[in-house]
């Protein structure tokens, strides 16, 4: 076992690879387009970040992850997450990811151009940097062609300082783009992935991250036959929830359009594919990633108020950090990771997050839960540097039921099980 | 008779004179926005980004080559890139970037497509694998394109026997970078547009905000032989310097970031001056301090006061509209207007 930590969960994806709507997915359209026209420009982008920062600890940290989106390229992005950790040999994973079919537009660089640069970077760092593939089945015309695309990114090997080096590491996912992961497209990739022991990492943040923002496109596939089962995924139903304020702002449809992508995320749709792969002789690993996100932790732990946080959207309306809970007891291939919410939680000085890590560590399944960041997108919670030195801090003094370092486990231990194919 | 001396013509001189040094006045700080938003480079760099989107293939070649050591090397910074590049080094970056982009390099792997290509007919890896990206590649415009090169390189290389690595590929570069200076020859022709356009929108906030009434000034100049002999004087003893400076800073003469800020600066503080002593010893109505004295608005009619405003405003709309035309052309019709003087 290679005895480097690692952060299983980062990005390095610009505004380049991004649609050129992207921001429409966070702002009201109007201010989504003057952001984008203003920062087009360094000045623009210190201007609008100058202003931004003005709004107290919140607004510099949005206005840092403006900076660090708009004006750099993927390389510069790399380093620079690379600077914010001591420790030199720790590996990062980068997930690429699929932007081309959210009905906002094409992106700019496109997609295999998103590729094409992330691999020129692991030439230069093929020690700290890990690409995850970002996966969709509307990628290509059948799954077959998915499959044997993907299979000959991940065998061409690339030059990197006179030695031949495999480019990929896993597949990254993220279904509230508008498909579900059971989808027929994806099975041949999944089955090869099994074979070759290659992780799929999921995006699952309730109501949280990008997500397809055509009704038409949502409602067009929200109910189709799971082929793992046989049976047509019925319980789906376009949200219209209606909202005054919502509708002032004009980002009701947008905001309808994000409940409804639930179903794509919900983590119970998965569970056909983890018992497919379970019966057979290499169970696929997959990670649940955000563990279903930070308020949904809060909500199963100490009860809320939210309605939408009482009852998520999606087939089961059971807390999605429950259900990632109950897969990971289940099917050993099910994983999660801490990306996002470790961020969220440096600022609470009760450090409620970090304790419920560590609680989790010590369950059954604690083998299963793995350190990531979400860099840079987590930057408007706290800066990288102090995620990790923060919670590395406390993790770093604490031995789990099981005997081993609870920082060991969660970043060498565990991240390194979860990576481990013929591949890395 | 001198037609010269003639009021109508004195007045047309003034105003034509006036019209060329706001005009040189606008291009300096149009060319101090551009050079601050290094807005040549992104303006070129976005012409190349829609030109190389190869869709089919989901790759924009553009997006790559701005990573490419040679087009790095070249560039401030990532969100500087350069306002110039060679058709040379354009070429030969686009050609490496294909051949080595690990989309075509993965499909070697698909023994059936390659078994169904006829056998490769250079030794140099390079331009085998470009030979091998037009041929895998999704089809295209772009990869149309760059097949299209490539046969008119083998062509002109002659028969397979004479040909050489080198002499296809040198080859190939001559027809991927004359595609590229037609190019640039277009993107110039848009910048051109583009900068008439920005100049306009200039000239009418400066015009407005410093009070630059062309209608106002025609009128001032029609009751005023004392203020159009001290402009065409002013003229004809700095005619040389003016036409230098509308020259340096003529926005549709293509790229020239070389011009540094600290020289523009210099230059506009100068012009400044010359038209702010200008304006003071002849009482020439620019400014809102110095305009026209009218009779007060409230004897006025509405339908008066409306006409007034609305003269304003073609007033104002004429000055952007002369700043828009760019001071180089009315130098040039001062000199068209001299030469038929003599």
């Amino acid at each position: 076992m290679k005895a480097t930590y690692k952060n299983v969960h980062t990005h390095i994806f610009t505004m380049d690879n991004a649609p050129e709507k992207f921001l429409q997915l966070f702002l009201p359209k109007p201010i989504a387009n003057a952001v984008d026209t203003a920062t087009n420009s360094q000045l623009g982008v210190l201007l609008l970040s100058g202003l931004i920062a003005k709004m107290g600890a919140q607004g510099k940290r949005y206005a840092q992850f403006l900076k660090i989106g708009k004006s750099k390229d993927q390389g510069t992005v790399f380093e620079e997450l690379m600077a914010q950790y001591s420790d030199t040999t720790m590996e990062m994973v980068a997930l690429t990811i699929n932007m081309n079919y959210m009905g906002i537009g094409a992106t700019r660089s496109g997609f295999e151009g998103q590729l094409q640069q992330v691999i020129d970077i692991k030439r230069r760092y093929p020690e700290r940097l890990l690409l995850f593939l970002g996966l969709d089945p509307r990628w290509q015309q059948s799954g077959t062609d998915i499959r044997k695309e993907v299979e000959r990114y991940f065998e061409t090997k690339i030059d990197s300082g006179g030695r031949s080096i495999y480019p990929f590491a896993g597949l990254k996912i993220y279904p509230s783009t508008g498909f579900y992961a059971f989808d027929t497209k994806l099975k041949e990739t999944f089955a090869w992935a099994a074979d070759n022991g290659v992780p799929v990492l999921s995006h699952t943040n309730y109501l949280g991250g990008i997500f397809n923002n055509n009704k038409t496109d949502i409602e067009q596939n929200l109910n189709p036959v799971n082929p793992y089962t046989g049976v047509q995924y019925h319980q789906p139903k376009f949200i219209n929830k209606k909202s005054r304020k919502e509708w002032v702002t004009g980002s009701n449809l947008t905001n309808n359009c994000q409940r409804s992508c639930s179903y794509f995320l919900e983590p119970s749709s998965f569970e056909s594919v983890l018992n497919h792969f379970n019966n057979s002789a290499n169970p696929l690993k997959i990670c649940f990633a955000h563990f279903g996100g930070s308020e949904q932790m809060l909500a199963a732990m100490n009860g809320t108020q939210n309605e939408e946080q009482a009852h998520p959207y999606g087939v089961k309306d059971v807390n999605w950090f429950t259900q990632i809970q109950e897969l990971m007891a289940t099917y050993p291939g099910a994983y999660t990771d801490i990306s996002y919410n470790v961020a969220e939680g440096v600022s609470d000085e009760q450090q409620k997050l970090f304790k419920a890590f560590h609680a989790e560590s010590n369950k059954p399944y604690g083998h299963k839960i793995m350190f990531g960041t979400d860099f840079f997108l987590a930057e408007k919670e706290s800066p990288e540097k102090n995620t990790y030195e923060a919670f590395r801090s406390f993790a770093s003094p604490i031995t789990l039921a099981n005997g081993n370092n609870f920082w060991d486990q969660i970043a060498r231990t565990n991240t390194h099980a979860f990576l481990e194919s013929k591949y890395y | 008779m001198n037609l010269f001396n003639l009021p109508i013509i004195e007045i047309a001189l003034s105003l034509i004179i006036s019209w060329a040094l706001f005009a040189i006045f606008c291009s300096l700080l149009q060319e101090t926005m551009v050079q601050l938003k290094n807005e040549r480079g992104r303006f070129f760099k976005q012409q190349l980004l829609r030109q190389l989107n190869d869709a089919p293939n989901q790759i924009n070649w553009a997006s790559l080559l701005y990573t490419h050591p040679s087009f790095n090397i070249l560039s401030r910074a990532y969100n500087k890139p350069a306002s110039e590049i060679s058709a040379k080094t354009f070429s030969e970056a686009l050609i490496e970037v294909v051949a080595t982009a690990h989309k075509v390099q993965s499909k070697k792997l698909d023994t059936e497509l390659i078994g169904s290509l006829p056998a490769s007919q250079y030794e140099n890896p390079l331009l085998n694998d470009f030979a091998l990206a037009t041929k895998v590649l999704v089809p295209s415009e772009l990869v149309a394109l760059l097949a299209s090169s490539l046969n008119k390189a083998e062509i002109r290389a002659g028969v397979a026997k004479d040909r050489t690595d080198d002499k296809v590929y040198n080859l190939l570069v001559e027809e991927i970078s004359d595609w590229f200076n037609q190019l640039s020859s277009r993107t110039s022709v848009w910048y051109r547009k583009l900068t008439k356009r920005r100049l306009f929108f200039l000239g009418l906030i400066l015009s407005v905000a410093l009070n630059i009434n062309s209608i106002a000034l025609f009128q001032y100049f029609s009751k005023n032989p004392a203020a159009r002999t001290a402009l065409i004087t002013y003229y004809e003893n700095n005619k040389t310097h003016l036409e230098v400076m509308a020259q340096k800073y003529d926005q549709s003469a293509g790229p020239n970031d070389t011009i540094p800020l600290k020289e523009i600066k210099k230059d506009v503080l100068l012009l400044k001056t010359k038209i702010d002593s200008l304006v003071a010893a002849n009482e020439i109505p620019i400014g809102w301090k110095n305009k026209v004295k009218k009779e007060p608005l409230q004897h006025l009619s509405v339908w008066n006061k409306i006409g007034n405003v609305l003269i304003a405003l073609i007033g104002f709309v004429l000055t952007a509209f002369a700043a828009s035309a760019g001071a180089p052309f009315w130098f040039e019709l001062l000199k068209k207007a001299y030469t038929l003087k003599k």
